[in-house]
């Protein structure tokens, strides 16, 4: 006889000297109880505290009794049958190759990802196998099948060779699930192996993997070098931007719950998954702040269309208690192309000078960016850009609209802005072209006087998300003294600033795979004041960094539990999903509404809050969402450790085939039964002996 | 000293007096008291009030000869009258160690006794205290002569029978100043008491009456062999009444007994059975000599319990007269 859950046997057994000890301890506190009536106690005494105490005893055996039955029913007591190492037996491989099991295996195999090491772990098992034995072979990821039929071990070791990670989520249980019911059907002892590097994400801490009737589960655990991480995003990119020179810029937003957390640097390593080349970098919160982003540029190479990145955070070293989300979006890396003319004579700045101000506020941080003159712009000469703002419109000449048009439409960030010279250009009709169709803006400028003021409440924007909250503070200050009047449908721009009068500041649209914005006024102090408001660097920033996001050439991914109820999108799974048919709801941040987070390949299908058709669907997401990852309680390795010895039946990796256990149901439904008759007895010998209560002479 | 600044109020409120204002202590036998009052005396044909006529005897004296009745049927008969006196009282008070025994809290301006002092709690000699002080001056205002004597192994203070106007003062200032020690012994106490009571005397006995029930029965003997009348009002806590403790505890006896292991609930029943019996013990020795008993809950108040007895009482020697 053994048991499944030894710990839970140990632990009924403890809890027996529970009911004693209550017992000991009530009855050690009590002081002497002075009493007149002696001779009547002493008489009472005699009568009946005798037997009442044989009685009380018998209950303690009682009580004690039902929480050792207790104890032994869920430990799952089972019969160990003894078989020959020359009975053959059905083995049912499970590999882990998940996309955690593309890390690195533990230091004990140097140079292997723990997938590797697992299915040399497999392979070593399956060649072990007594002659006669046959092997199924499952996979955590569930994308490759092998359920149909067992095989030699000779096939199944071809098969195991042939595998390669995937980019999946760990499925471990259903796939022990699955290898479960196959050995049901074998008449021969049944056998599961599990490999894994057990990192976070490769399996589901939250699942009970265990075979429910007849195969020993086995656990090769291949060890990794994850010594616990409280997050691990990943993405998957599938297309970059045609013009991209090699180099892209993974951007890490780590948030936590509140801003008085101890810890102000978090280190995020930043993998991809492909190449396994990662940089580590420090996301540090500014003092007040709820939010951190960790910038890295890993080299990519062009001719690859899908590319994958994690992003993983020491358990230690997570900056809150309950980390909130993080999440990766990238960013080119090329530099932000600025089409103006050098100029010295303006006093104020020109709106090239602000805007690289904003860029890189201080020197060696932010965003790099270079400049053009725009009368240079030919045909090619934009390619490697992701990024143009165009400060001198009035310089382009047709063929440098034609290439703007043309490398917007490629997939590129197109940023307007209105000349500050009286020109006699005609810059707005190639320029209202750009933007769409149906969009004109006025030749001439409009004075205001009284300045214009913005509106407080803003429009809901993909800009302007992450700066939504203190929008209303921000906008308050601007004056907006000039600007140009730009009119089009509402299917085609999208505001994202309005003045008071409802006229936009600032306009959004896309054209081909690229996106367009437009500010109506220039940020010189003689048209507005907004490049001298705090406004300015964020809005700046975020335009690139937003607008790229919404290119195919950037796109990001989020974990976390984090709820924001406006401006929601919904995604559907189109790969690597259990329950093909639920959707997920992602705020306008990327983070997942509701608890109810599914993993797998998602793809936007609806989006609410913002004009439909004003922006491109968004490129497809990644979401290898592993729920307990967002929860750095159940990623602790202890608790893991704790976990594992706990539901399954072998904790190490030592292959035992020489016996099979067969766990016994049937005991464990006796052992309650026996528990509850022995309550039902404890209950009627409780009443018998209950004292009435007692009457007033 | 404990009796400076006595209040009536700390043992005699109001409502007890309002309660027990329609009612008369009255004695059952015949009293033979030296003053007029309410109670029958063995003394005939000097008072006031006739009671029957009797044909002359040699001897009788002439001068109660009913010369009406010779006017009108030539046949002698003498008138004889009824007198009555007034009763002499004595209350003896427990003042042994189990008398202290209280397990309520005590009302502002309450108590005063020895046990207060000791327990702060309202103890069953408080409740005796307060009892005999409501009797004492019920007592009194009848005209009837009230001593009371503190006892337990023997007697302790006493004061003198006397219908004075500041007996009920010195009664309280008396059962006050008592300690609340040692056993009672009530053969003892009653031995002693009627060695010094010459009249028919009301004996109350106010105790738990948790002691030996053959010292009582001997105590209740020797009264009865001497003509005297006895109230027994047993004084007991709400919690000795009812045992509602759920502990498992030592219990140490207030008069030196011995520590007992108790589990209040294993033996609730069986004390309260043991309780009854007791209590009817002592009712049935008391109802074989023709005194009463009666059991005070010292959680509630004296006033109803009292005159409870006391019209029991009136109603009994009514039906007797009858």
């Amino acid at each position: 006889m053994t048991f499944i859950s030894p710990w839970l046997a140990i632990s009924g057994a403890a809890a027996m000297a529970l009911p004693i000890l209550i017992h000991l301890f009530l009855r050690r506190r009590q002081k002497p109880i002075e009493w007149a009536a002696m001779e009547l106690l002493r008489r009472a005494v005699q009568q009946s505290q005798r037997a009442r105490r044989v009685e009380r005893w018998i209950l303690l055996v009682l009580r004690c009794l039902v929480l050792l039955l207790i104890g032994l029913a869920i430990a799952r007591p089972a019969t160990v049958t003894a078989i020959s190492m020359s009975q053959p037996v059905a083995l049912a491989v499970v590999l882990d190759d998940s996309v955690a099991s593309r890390t690195a295996a533990s230091a004990t195999a140097p140079g292997q990802t723990a997938f590797e090491a697992a299915r040399t772990a497999c392979i070593e098992s399956i060649r072990a196998l007594p002659g006669g034995s046959l092997v199924h072979v499952f996979t955590t990821s569930g994308t490759i099948e092998h359920t149909s039929e067992a095989v030699q071990p000779d096939r199944a070791v071809a098969m195991l060779g042939a595998l390669e990670p995937t980019y999946e989520p760990s499925r471990a249980r259903q796939a022990v699930d699955r290898a479960d019911d196959a050995l049901r059907r074998m008449a021969m002892p049944g056998r599961i192996i599990l490999a894994s590097s057990f990192s976070r994400g490769a399996i589901d801490t939250e699942a009970q993997v265990l075979p429910a009737t007849k195969a020993t589960l086995e656990i090769r655990d291949v060890g990794s070098d994850d010594t616990g991480t409280a997050a691990i995003a990943s993405m998957v990119q599938r297309t970059l931007g045609p013009q991209s020179s090699g180099s892209i810029t993974v951007d890490v937003v780590v948030t936590r719950p509140s801003h008085d957390q101890a810890r102000r640097s978090v280190p995020v390593t930043v993998t991809d998954v492909q190449t396994d080349r990662a940089a580590v970098t420090d996301a540090v919160f500014i003092d007040g702040s709820m939010r951190a982003v960790a910038t890295v540029t890993l080299a990519v190479d062009p001719a690859v269309t899908e590319h994958a990145w994690m992003a993983t955070i020491p358990a230690d070293r997570q900056p809150a208690d309950d980390l909130r989300t993080a999440m990766i979006s990238t960013v080119s890396a090329d530099p932000v192309l600025i089409l103006d003319r050098e100029r010295l004579d303006v006093d104020e700045g020109s709106s090239a000078q602000w805007i690289e101000r904003a860029l890189e506020p201080i020197a060696g941080m932010g965003l790099p960016h270079r400049r053009m003159d725009p009368s240079d712009v030919r045909p090619g000469s934009l390619k490697g850009s992701t990024s143009i703002i165009i400060c001198r419109p009035e310089l382009l000449d047709a063929a440098g609209w034609a290439e703007c048009t043309s490398t917007c439409e490629s997939g590129a960030l197109v940023v307007i802005v209105p000349p500050t010279d009286e020109t006699f250009v005609e810059w707005q009709v190639p320029c209202a072209a750009l933007l769409g169709a149906g969009v004109t803006i006025r030749r001439d400028h409009v004075d205001h006087d009284p300045p214009r003021r913005l509106e407080p409440q803003q429009p809901t924007s993909p800009i302007t998300q992450l700066i939504a909250s203190e929008l209303t503070e921000l906008v308050a200050p601007i004056e907006v003294n000039r600007s140009v009047v730009i009119e089009g449908p509402s299917t085609v721009l999208s505001p994202v600033l309005v003045m008071d009068d409802g006229a936009p500041m600032m306009v959004l649209s896309t054209r081909g795979r690229g996106v367009i914005a437009m500010l109506a006024t220039a940020p010189v102090p003689s048209w507005s004041t907004l490049a001298t408001k705090p406004i300015f660097v964020p809005l700046v920033q975020e335009t690139i960094r937003q607008g790229e996001v919404l290119l195919d050439a950037g796109g990001s991914v989020t974990i976390g539990l984090g709820r924001l109820p406006e401006g929601t999108t919904e995604l559907r799974p189109i790969r690597g999903s259990t329950d093909p048919g639920t959707t997920l709801i992602v705020d306008p941040s990327g983070m997942i509404v509701g608890d109810d987070a599914k993993p797998g390949i998602m793809q936007r299908v609806a989006a609410q809050g913002a004009s439909p058709g004003s922006l491109r669907s968004a490129s497809l997401v990644a979401l290898n969402v592993d729920p307990a990852a967002c929860d750095p309680q159940r990623n602790d390795p202890a608790r893991l450790t704790a976990w594992l010895n706990q539901t399954l039946t072998t904790p190490t990796g030592n292959v035992t085939a020489t016996s099979t256990t067969r766990s016994s149901t049937t005991a464990s439904v006796w052992l309650l039964l026996a528990a509850a008759v022995v309550v039902l007895a404890e209950t009627l010998l409780g009443r018998m002996f209950s004292v009435p209560e007692p009457k007033t002479t | 000293m404990a009796t400076q600044g006595l209040r009536a109020e700390q043992y005699l409120s109001p409502e007890t007096l309002a309660q027990l204002a329609p009612f008369e202590l009255r004695a059952k036998m015949v009293a033979d008291g030296v003053m007029n009052g309410m109670h029958q005396s063995p003394l005939q044909g000097m008072a006031v009030e006739f009671a029957a006529h009797r044909q002359y005897t040699a001897g009788d004296s002439v001068r109660h000869l009913d010369w009406k009745v010779f006017g009108r049927s030539d046949k002698l008969y003498v008138k004889e009258y009824r007198q009555e006196t007034n009763l002499d009282v004595m209350i003896l008070v427990d003042g042994s160690a189990s008398m202290s025994f209280g397990t309520l809290g005590v009302k502002q301006g309450w108590g005063g006794t020895d046990a207060t002092r000791r327990r702060g709690a309202w103890t069953k000699f408080d409740h005796a205290t307060a009892s005999a002080a409501a009797l004492a001056f019920l007592c009194l205002s009848q005209r009837d002569r009230v001593g009371v004597a503190v006892g337990a192994d023997g007697l302790r203070g006493a004061v003198r029978k006397s219908a004075a106007r500041d007996q009920w003062r010195s009664i309280v200032r008396c059962l006050s100043s008592e300690p609340v020690e040692a056993r009672f012994s009530p053969a003892a106490c009653i031995n002693q008491l009627l060695a010094q009571t010459s009249h028919r005397t009301l004996f109350v006995i106010l105790s738990d009456f948790l002691g030996d029930p053959e010292g009582l029965r001997s105590a209740l003997a020797r009264l009865r062999h001497r003509g005297h009348d006895a109230m027994l009002l047993a004084m007991l806590d709400h919690r000795e009444l009812t045992l509602d403790l759920d502990v498992e505890a030592p219990f140490v006896g207030l008069e030196g007994e011995d520590a007992l292991d108790v589990d209040t609930r294993m033996i609730r029943k069986a004390y309260l059975e043991e309780l009854q019996r007791h209590l009817q013990g002592i009712d049935r020795q008391a109802r074989a000599f023709g005194y009463d008993v009666q059991v005070f809950d010292t959680h509630e108040s004296v006033g109803p319990v009292l005159a409870a007895l006391l019209s029991r009482r009136e109603g009994m020697v009514a039906g007797g007269r009858r």
